[in-house]
């Protein structure tokens, strides 16, 4: 509890004034609700935690709301207050699995995408339009959404950090207190599984 | 933050990459600014390597889709409304 109360002070500024016109309960459900809870659900995968989690945010931040400063949006203040709660969360049951994951060559699906020479073991196939326009299918986001929560839990957690809240890996090693080589085999095959599944299932 | 050092065994370079090594060094580029040698390396194996091209566009998509990935609205991904009224309720409370 502590933690948490610490973790909502970091974010705020001291001497803020009150938020003004967006201040109510209504307001913000409305307006971030459905976003705070994608954002958990894509990091954490279990829909009840996720709920408990955007749940915990709103009330807190509420609670802090008159230390708001208003040098972000309040759906910036919103996430990062959401992100640290996921990120404690996620230190407490990954720290161990994420240790374990050091070697960029050690991971079966890796393994099978080259042959003893270092050459893919198979053809690549082509996804079809240019990249900007594959971006623009609702089928093929849908898809990535799918692979991406296919992911194991430790695998995520990371990848999600560094490409989704573009945080640096100096400061995905800092908040999970894990080593940057950690963070770049994480990186790696994650992108790695990722293009896989893309590959297994995407149909131009 | 420099890529891994080489006598840790994360990344062994070689004159000439091999696919595999391309495809660590492509990632690894996203995360860590690259030695020369190894910006170079990679330059020189893109270059001649079709199959490394396309997993290179290929990892770009990847990562172009994660910036749009949580503006994407889901109807499967709402908070509900039961969620929506207790958690206001709480708030209201404070």
């Amino acid at each position: 509890m502590n933690l948490q109360k610490n973790l909502i002070q970091d974010e705020i500024p001291e001497k803020s004034p009150k938020l003004s016109g967006i201040d109510t309960p209504d307001k913000w459900l409305s307006d971030y609700g459905d976003y705070l809870f994608r954002y958990a659900v894509l990091q954490l995968k279990d829909k009840s935690l996720a709920e408990d989690l955007v749940q915990d945010t709103f009330v807190s931040a509420y609670k802090a709301r008159d230390q708001f400063q208003g040098k972000s949006s309040v759906k910036t203040w919103l996430v990062t207050i959401l992100r640290n709660k996921i990120i404690d969360l996620v230190r407490k049951k990954q720290r161990v699995s994420f240790l374990s994951v050091e070697n960029f060559d050690d991971d079966p699906v890796i393994r099978n995408n080259f042959n003893g020479a270092g050459i893919w073991s198979k053809w690549l196939n082509s996804w079809g339009s240019s990249p900007e326009a594959l971006l623009e299918q609702s089928q093929f986001m849908d898809q990535f959404q799918s692979c991406l929560s296919k992911l194991p839990e430790n695998l995520r957690a990371v990848f999600v950090m560094r490409n989704i809240d573009e945080l640096s890996t100096e400061e995905i090693c800092e908040k999970l207190d894990i080593s940057s080589n950690n963070v770049w085999v994480i990186l790696y095959r994650s992108r790695m599984r990722l293009r896989e599944c893309l590959e297994a299932n995407w149909k131009s | 933050m420099e890529e891994p050092d080489k006598n840790n065994s994360a990344i062994s370079l070689k004159s000439f990459l091999c696919c595999q090594e391309y495809s660590k060094l492509c990632c690894l580029g996203k995360d860590s600014n690259l030695s020369l040698a190894s910006r170079i390396a990679k330059s020189f194996h893109h270059l001649f390597c079709f199959t490394c091209r396309r997993f290179s566009k290929q990892i770009n998509v990847i990562d172009g889709a994660c910036k749009k990935v949580l503006e994407k609205e889901s109807e499967s991904c709402k908070l509900s409304e039961d969620a929506k009224n207790r958690i206001k309720s709480l708030m209201k409370e404070e």
